[in-house]
């Protein structure tokens, strides 16, 4: 599967300086001295590639700053993941987080054999087309919601502005009863089977369906089908859009008008779909466009977007939630009474982070949905 | 053959009750496996997914009945797991009904083994495979 | 171990406390005052602990009592300090104060409580089915059974109901186990019954047809409807035993020296000579006829003992070893001169009674006339014997009904027996008379034969006269026949024979020196040894008794036997042996069980086959009537001694000749805990009437109050007593040096985990004597389980949970260097708590463990059950009882490889203890503790509150009465602060400005005392310290506190950390608060006593990198507060000491930073991995 030379190729490793930019970007070394990309990438290169790596291969929380800041493009989120698929392979113990549960949930998804009933969430006034040959990808909202219901977490709110906006734009979609999770969490982690067991089930229910194309509103799973899934999958030929790549060309025309919100936003870049997949002006767009709206950017904003502190479910902790105080910080610095995101799990890492008890202005900022807000703000449909 | 079932026993009333249910002559099926804990609430919802993600049919929540807490803790912190766990099980396709809270006094042996066979008998009644699941038909 | 101590010799020592009784208070006493320190002696009449048949024992009480029930008696019957003797009186007691001596008897279990694990087996076993009455119920049960029946007990090793020895084995001259070999027989088990027949005697299918069965005659049976067909019993197993007659030997074939002349081969001799091979003898039997067997040859008929019947038995005889030389008759062939010189130097003379006596009456030389002996020897064994047509018979014995109806097959159309005295007395076998009666043969009763005439020297008649019985009696007790004169009349015959007895001839014998007895002419001999005059020459048999019964002959040659053995080891003849038999039991006719049937009666051929033939007349019982046959036996002796236990308990625990034993104990001071006594068996307490002693308490404990009330004035009346008890010295293992105050001591350092670096792994699989192994397959497993990677040794063993058994996986682990170990047995946790499903052999096996295994760590024996939780509930399902067995050891195993090397860190417990509020029960703890030697601090608000109003007078008064030096009062402080860890308390109390220190092992605080204060002196919020913490969850309804008060709690896992809540209700009677606080002083210093505190092995540990410091898991749980880092972030610590181990917190925590070293995700994990995702190694099994 992972061939240390084909490895150290596709991530530039070689090109590395030394020059440490990445380690001085790095929000986790901010917090732990102990983590270090330039030297986890220089323990795994002595020996010829079989040098030591450390217990801190865990704590890379894949924002992609260091790549983001690197001049010669050293892919060192891969070259993680691929450290992480070694260590697993040799047994390593990971420290999940949740108690394994969401990646519990992933497995049983990525058995064949699993008929899931994940859609009893869906509002009767969404319009369906069960013949389209887009699919709407609702990735895990609906297991965040319950796993995640204590922090008061409704991303499937998201999914459900999403589709409002899709039935208001007359975009035609259908829903897969049995879509699995994307399976970016297994992959980051380095668990490429349970990775490719998700994958492959996708892949075949998008076919049993003649799928051709795929909208989504989560970040995760957008990069994932768009970019990992080729890699992984022969044969994938499917489309994959981000809902602001729909939205955004047509907001402000007669196929979609949004409505009024007087409110003070900022706007949260998740790294999937900010720094990875470079989706920074759609969404700052379409906020723009809903009236009365005023947009506050934060301190670190687009490609130096601070990131939500927590990546795939494991290895989080204190260090974590300093960097996720330090984004809520920033969040409150611009005044801001709305901190929206497109991610669900930005979601969710953030609120956690707001949970202890304290009342400071970090603590006050309510956070919210991208696609949520901005459906909210839609007109009620005048009859026609 | 029966089905494959697990039981997450806490060690005081539940413990009591299984051992109870053997020393008086109970029987039941060795498909069912028993793993023991300290007291219900150190379960979460990870291990008994972890369970469904080894492949058993249904797992059993074995505890003290409420207000007879070993540790004087109250069922509530294994009650809001359960339901958590159960909603995950119902939309994973496994349904809800496949983990169930026995709460018994200390040395039912009798009910303990009432119970598990219930269990087994609704597993074989209705197997998952046969259930309706929301479809997008319905909802277009 | 200290679990049964059963008739363990006592040193007499009288030191620290004896407590007499068998209710759960007298446990609870046992157990607070060892964990005080003080030696016990438990002294209960029961077989077990906390039963005693009243209402508050362990049956009366709800499953809420049952769960600390339970615990209590587990570690009462563990504590290395109580020594407990159950099923034992204490008979009286003498001394005085401090030096008590207390004599007990101590009843038999006939189980070794030391190897029994109740795994019934033996029960499965038992045929005797005894009723016994339970709580006035009539109960069925087998003679071996659980010591309360159906129930779980402790100790819970078996009992066996014995009665002493039955009146059939009593009455049989041969000690024959009757109502074992009945037993067997009723368990379809005929090869055993014959087996134990043969362990007391030979000739089984003989004595089984002619015996003359005195044990029917003393069967208890006919006093319901007539006796057990015993005899028809004895032939059935002789005959029906698929394999034959197998004599086993005591002794080795030729192992003994002597050489030994046995004269005669009948049954005399042959039981000798049978006896004496067993022993290891080679004896030689000389015989003079041409066939083995004497009388039994020559004497009883063929109709009776069939020839092959006979053979086979002789055949079995000398298959054993026996030499018989016949053809040779010692005296004429061979001198005993001769056979000295030849070595010979013991004798048995069996030659039986062969001489026939005379009638002495005209016409006895008579042609036709012939004696009884030789007619029977002719019919047996040659051949065209014929008699005459009408065939007289006189005579009155076997001999005489044995010739007539002889007669009666060969021919004889008339067959007359001419008797002089009544049926009554006739000497033969009442079967045998009606037999020859039903065939035919006419007696003529009170006559005699006066002339026997003839004509031309041929007999032709008899001339007969009448008698009567005199009043006479004579020597044998039968009356004397007086003739009647006139009375005469003449019958006809044409073959008389005479049958009227016959007389030993020793003097073919040509042996000088034997006394002979002139006119019965029977050799004399000492009765008990049969010796006669001459040293080394012994008689048995016809020759020394006369004619008599088979039975007897046999009886004689074994018991010569046994005189020639001891004769040639130079042994006394006589020491320890007696003819008196054994006393018979006493049985109750109204438990007793009774079967509806009725007596078989013995088939029998039909008359027309008997004419002309020898046949044998019965047939024997048919399976059918023998297996109902059996069930009529009322099992006079409860056990029938049919030892059926003792082959199947692989352990060997079944003990028949266990006996009462008598000894003495030593005390300073004496509990007695008298209780209603409503068990039928166990002897009530004989606390008795006695004037009461200075130092014996009598304690009214089983007043049918509440159980929990019952332990506290248990505890109360313990901690009372110790009071009268030399004084205590300061507790042990405490030093000074490790008080230094270390509040920010980690847990982490407490319990040090150091990764696993080797890995040398044992697993072990205990039998239990068969009860699990004979379910799950141990090959199938160990082959299993060697395809685990990582298993160094797997190892099966007889019995884990005894002192041998531990010392045997020691060895093990020492030889293979092991470094930890997996045990599949019945134990099924390796943590100190004690939870109420635990068992004494789960102690045991881990106390024997704990004392000889040396392993880096406790911690590292993984314990699986596959007893109860598979080979017995899976009993009926081998494969997968099997299957499963290896998917738990092999999760054992999974376990075993990750726990890492664990190391408890002790603290000492200061011997101080500081005491808040000022109720009764504080004050009366206070006095308590401080009478214990402890330094007690009572800060008491008196007077101020409304409800203390009535104890105004009281506590300043018992203050005042209180001179103990080491207890202080304080006043009420105006706030409270709690810091310090487990054993090393710091109290703050501030009084204003000034505040005041003080350092206690323990804490107790009076919750009313508390909650009464105004203002309140104790800040509950988050950030009260640990007793604010405390408190305020106790307020919380939704969660009771886990600490303190809860007395199941504390026996389950262990005393609390020292800081105790007294529920105080000023509602009760100033009575029950005097005992409240005096049963809390008991808990407190008991508590103190340990001098050290550690760690529970499922104490949890929190990782603080790991922590987000989100305080989820500080609303669980009190003991865990939120600490600052030097960055100002938050997390969370918890004193490990403190942690009962639930993992509450665990599971609510969402970075998963707390873990439990015994208890991880990980292991959980794993284990699920091994018993549900079995990898192809555990496959079709």
């Amino acid at each position: 599967m992972f061939d240390l030379q084909r490895v150290i190729n596709d991530t530039k490793v070689r090109l590395c300086l030394d020059c440490g930019k990445c380690t001085a970007v790095c929000p986790v070394t901010r917090y732990d001295a102990e983590f270090n990309p330039r030297l986890v990438v220089q323990g795994a290169l002595s020996q010829n590639g079989y040098g030591p790596v450390g217990e801190t291969i865990w704590s890379c929380i894949s924002c992609n700053m260091c790549m983001e800041r690197c001049n010669y493009n050293v892919k060192f989120t891969d070259f993680i993941r691929y450290l992480r698929y070694k260590a697993l392979v040799e047994g390593a113990e990971v420290q999940y987080n949740h108690g394994g549960t969401p990646q519990a949930i992933m497995h049983i998804m990525g058995r064949k054999d699993t008929k899931q009933n994940r859609l009893s969430w869906l509002p009767g006034d969404i319009k369906i087309d069960k013949h389209s040959d887009t699919a709407f990808f609702v990735g895990c909202a609906p297991y965040f919601d319950v796993l995640f219901s204590d922090l008061g977490v409704k991303t499937i709110e998201g999914t459900k502005g999403a589709l409002a906006l899709l039935n208001r734009a007359q975009i035609p979609f259908t829903l897969l009863p049995n879509e699995r999770c994307c399976g970016r969490d297994l992959l980051v982690m380095g668990d490429i089977e349970g990775f490719l067991a998700l994958a492959r089930a996708n892949l075949n229910e998008f076919k049993k369906q003649g799928i051709k194309n795929i909208i989504t509103s989560c970040p995760e799973g957008y990069y994932t089908l768009k970019v990992d899934y080729p890699k992984f999958l022969e044969n994938w030929d499917i489309n994959v859009r981000h809902i602001t790549e729909v939205i955004a060309p047509i907001v402000g025309t007669d196929q979609l008008v949004l409505g009024r919100l007087n409110q003070r936003v900022t706007y949260h870049d998740a790294c999937t779909l900010g720094r990875y997949s470079r989706v920074f002006d759609q969404p700052r767009h379409i906020l723009n466009s809903i009236d009365g709206l005023e947009l506050v950017e934060m301190e670190d904003n687009r490609e130096k977007a601070l990131c939500c502190g927590a990546s795939p479910w494991a290895f989080c902790g204190s260090v974590n939630k300093q960097i996720q105080k330090e984004r809520l910080a920033q969040a409150a610095a611009t005044g801001a009474d709305i901190l929206v995101t497109a991610c669900p799990k930005c979601q969710i890492h953030l609120r956690c982070a707001q949970k202890d008890e304290e009342s400071d202005d970090i603590h006050q900022i309510e956070i919210r949905d991208l696609s949520a807000f901005v459906a909210q703000s839609l007109l009620p449909q005048e009859v026609s | 053959m029966y089905p494959k079932v697990l039981i997450f026993s806490c060690n005081w009333d539940g413990w009591s009750c299984i051992e109870t249910a053997t020393s008086s002559g109970f029987r039941y099926p060795a498909s069912v496996k028993v793993v023991r804990v300290s007291c219900l609430s150190r379960i979460h919802t990870g291990l008994i997914l972890k369970a469904f993600e080894f492949g058993v049919e249904g797992v059993i929540l074995l505890g003290c009945e409420p207000g007879n807490c070993h540790f004087g803790s109250d069922s509530e912190y294994i009650i809001k797991e359960y339901k958590k766990a159960q909603n995950i099980l119902e939309m994973l396709g496994i349904w809800k009904d496949r983990l169930a809270l026995v709460q018994l006094t200390a040395f039912d042996g009798h009910q303990f083994v009432t119970e598990v066979m219930k269990f087994l008998d609704e597993i074989e009644q209705r197997p998952v495979s046969r259930r309706v699941r929301t479809a997008v038909s319905e909802l277009a | 171990m200290v679990l049964s101590m059963a008739g363990k010799s006592e040193d007499g020592v009288s030191k620290g406390v004896a407590v007499i009784g068998s209710s759960v208070a007298a446990t609870q006493a046992a157990l607070t005052l060892a964990q005080m320190g003080i030696e016990v002696k438990l002294i209960t009449n029961s077989t077990v602990l906390g039963w005693n048949g009243a209402a508050s024992d362990i049956l009366g009480n709800s499953a809420l009592d049952q769960r600390y029930l339970w615990p209590l008696f587990i570690r009462v019957a563990s504590h290395p300090l109580i020594t407990l003797y159950s099923s034992a009186e204490a008979e009286y007691i003498e001394g005085e104060k401090g030096n008590f001596k207390i004599q007990v008897l101590q009843h038999p279990r006939y189980i070794n409580e030391e190897l029994c694990t109740a795994c019934g087996r033996c029960e499965a076993e038992c045929s005797v089915v005894v009723t016994s009455l339970l709580r006035g119920q009539k109960i069925r049960h087998s003679a071996i059974h659980k010591p309360l029946l159906g129930a779980k007990t402790v100790p819970s090793a078996y009992v066996i109901d014995k009665n002493g020895f039955a009146p059939c084995q009593v009455s049989c001259p041969l000690g024959i186990n009757v109502q074992g070999f009945i037993s067997l027989i009723s368990k379809g088990k005929i090869d055993k019954a014959l087996a134990l027949i043969n362990e007391a005697a030979p000739l089984g299918g003989i004595l089984g047809r002619v015996c003359g069965h005195p044990c029917e005659d003393n069967c208890n049976r006919a006093q319901v409807d007539s006796p057990v067909s015993i005899r028809a019993l004895h032939r059935y197993a002789a005959d029906n035993a698929p394999g034959g007659i197998v004599y086993g030997r005591k002794f080795p074939a030729r192992s003994r020296e002597g050489r030994i002349a046995i004269v005669g081969s009948g049954p005399a001799g042959l039981a000798a000579a049978w006896e004496l091979t067993r022993l290891g003898y080679s004896p030689t039997v000389f015989e003079s006829h041409g066939v083995i067997g004497g009388m039994l040859a020559t004497g009883i008929p063929r109709f009776r003992l069939p020839r092959e019947v006979r053979e086979r038995e002789m055949e079995a005889i000398k298959d054993l070893g026996v030499d018989i030389r016949t053809g040779i008759t010692v005296g004429r062939d061979v001198t005993f001169a001769y056979l000295k010189e030849r070595g010979y130097r013991a004798f048995f003379l069996a030659i039986g009674a062969q001489k026939n006596t005379k009638l002495d009456i005209p016409g006895e030389e008579l042609d036709g006339v012939v004696d009884c002996m030789s007619l029977l020897l002719a019919l047996n064994l040659k051949v065209d014997i014929f008699v005459g047509l009408n065939v007289a018979v006189i005579g009155g014995g076997n001999a005489a009904i044995d010739t007539a109806r002889s007669a009666f097959r060969s021919g004889a159309k008339e067959v007359t027996v001419f008797y002089r005295r009544t049926r009554a007395e006739m000497t033969a076998n009442s079967e045998e008379v009606e037999e020859a009666i039903k065939e035919g043969v006419k007696i003529e009763y009170l006559t005699v034969p006066v002339e026997i005439l003839g004509d031309g020297g041929k007999v032709t008649g008899i001339h007969c006269q009448r008698t009567k019985l005199s009043e006479k009696v004579m020597a044998d007790g039968r009356h004397r026949p007086e003739l009647i004169s006139g009375s005469d009349f003449v019958m006809d015959a044409d073959h008389v024979i005479i049958a009227v007895g016959q007389l030993p001839d020793a003097s073919q014998l040509n042996m000088g020196g034997l006394a002979i007895d002139s006119n019965t002419g029977v050799i004399q001999v000492n009765p008990l040894t049969l010796e006669t005059g001459i040293p080394g020459v012994f008689a048995g048999g016809d020759c020394v008794t006369g004619p008599n019964n088979v039975v007897e002959a046999v009886a004689t040659g074994l018991r010569a036997a046994e005189s020639i053995d001891r004769y040639l080891q130079g042994h006394d003849l006589e020491t320890g042996r007696s003819l008196e038999p054994p006393a018979t039991a006493e049985i109750d006719m109204e438990t007793i069980e009774v079967s509806p049937y009725k007596r078989a009666s013995m088939p029998v051929i039909p008359l027309r086959k008997r004419i002309n033939s020898f046949e044998e007349t019965t047939t024997g019982l048919s399976a059918e009537a023998a297996q109902m046959e059996t069930q009529r036996c009322l099992n006079c002796a409860l056990c029938s001694q049919c030892l059926e236990c003792t082959t199947v308990c692989e352990l060997g625990a079944v003990f028949h000749d266990d006996a009462i034993k008598h000894f003495e104990v030593g005390a300073e001071v004496v509990l007695k805990f008298p209780s209603r006594d409503l068990v039928d068996k166990a002897p009530a307490d004989n606390a008795g009437q006695e004037a009461p002693t200075e130092g014996v308490h009598i304690v009214s404990s089983d007043d049918g109050s509440e159980t929990i009330s019952q332990l506290i004035k248990a505890m109360a009346v313990a901690l009372e007593s110790t009071i009268e008890l030399k004084p205590n010295k300061v507790p042990k293992n405490w030093d000074q040096d490790s008080t230094e105050m270390d509040t920010d001591l980690q847990p982490s350092h407490r319990v040090s985990e150091q990764p696993v670096d080797s890995m040398r792994l044992g697993v072990f699989l205990c039998r239990c004597g068969g009860s699990i192994s004979s379910v799950i397959d141990f090959g199938t497993v160990t082959r299993k389980l060697s395809n685990l990677t990582g298993i160094t040794h797997i190892q099966e063993i007889a019995q884990a949970c005894t002192e041998a058994g531990a010392k045997q996986i020691a060895s093990y682990v020492t030889d293979r260097q092991l470094d930890r170990v997996v045990l599949a047995a019945c134990r099924c946790c390796n943590s100190e708590q004690v939870c109420y499903s635990c068992t004494d052999r789960r102690m045991m096996c881990q106390q024997y463990l704990s004392q000889h295994l040396v392993l880096p760590h406790n911690a590292i024996v993984e314990f699986c059950n596959i007893r109860e939780q598979c080979a017995w509930v899976h009993q009926d399902d081998p494969k997968g009882a099997t299957r499963k067995a290896v998917q738990i050891i092999s999760s054992g195993v999974a376990r075993a490889q990750i726990v890492p090397l664990i190391s408890l860190r002790k603290e000492s417990i200061l011997p101080s203890v500081l005491i808040l509020g000022g109720g009764l029960v504080s004050v009366t703890a206070a006095r308590g503790l401080a009478s214990r030697g402890y330094q007690v601090n009572l800060v008491t608000r008196q007077g101020t509150q409304e409800g203390q109003q009535r104890y105004d007078e009281t506590i300043p008064l018992m203050l005042e009465q209180t001179h103990e030096k080491n207890l202080t009062a304080k006043p009420w402080p105006r706030s409270l602060k709690l810091h310090g860890s487990p054993g090393n308390y710091e109290t703050v109390l501030k009084y204003g400005p000034q505040s005041d220190r003080i350092r206690t092992g323990a804490l107790l605080v009076d919750m009313e005392g508390l909650n009464n204060g105004e203002p309140p002196i104790l800040d509950t919020s988050s950030g009260g310290g640990l007793l604010g913490r405390i408190v305020s969850r106790r307020k919380n309804p939704v969660f009771s506190p886990t600490t303190g008060g809860d007395l199941r709690q504390e026996i389950t896992i262990g005393e609390t950390a020292g800081i105790f809540m007294l529920p105080h209700d000023s509602a009760e009677l100033p009575d029950d608060q005097i005992l409240l606080g005096l049963a809390t002083a008991a808990r407190v210093s008991a508590y103190l006593e340990q001098g050290s505190i550690s760690p529970r092995i499922l104490a949890v540990n929190i990782d603080s990198k790991m922590c987000r410091g989100c305080g989820d898991c500080t609303v669980i749980c009190p003991y865990i507060e939120m600490r600052e880092r030097q960055d100002g972030t938050l997390y969370a610590y918890v004193d490990n000491a403190l942690c009962l181990g639930c993992g509450a917190c665990i599971a609510i925590c969402p970075t998963d930073a707390i873990t439990q070293p015994l208890q991880s995700d990980k292991q959980i994990i794993s284990t699920l991995r091994s018993i549900l995702n079995p990898s192809r190694i555990l496959s079709e099994v």
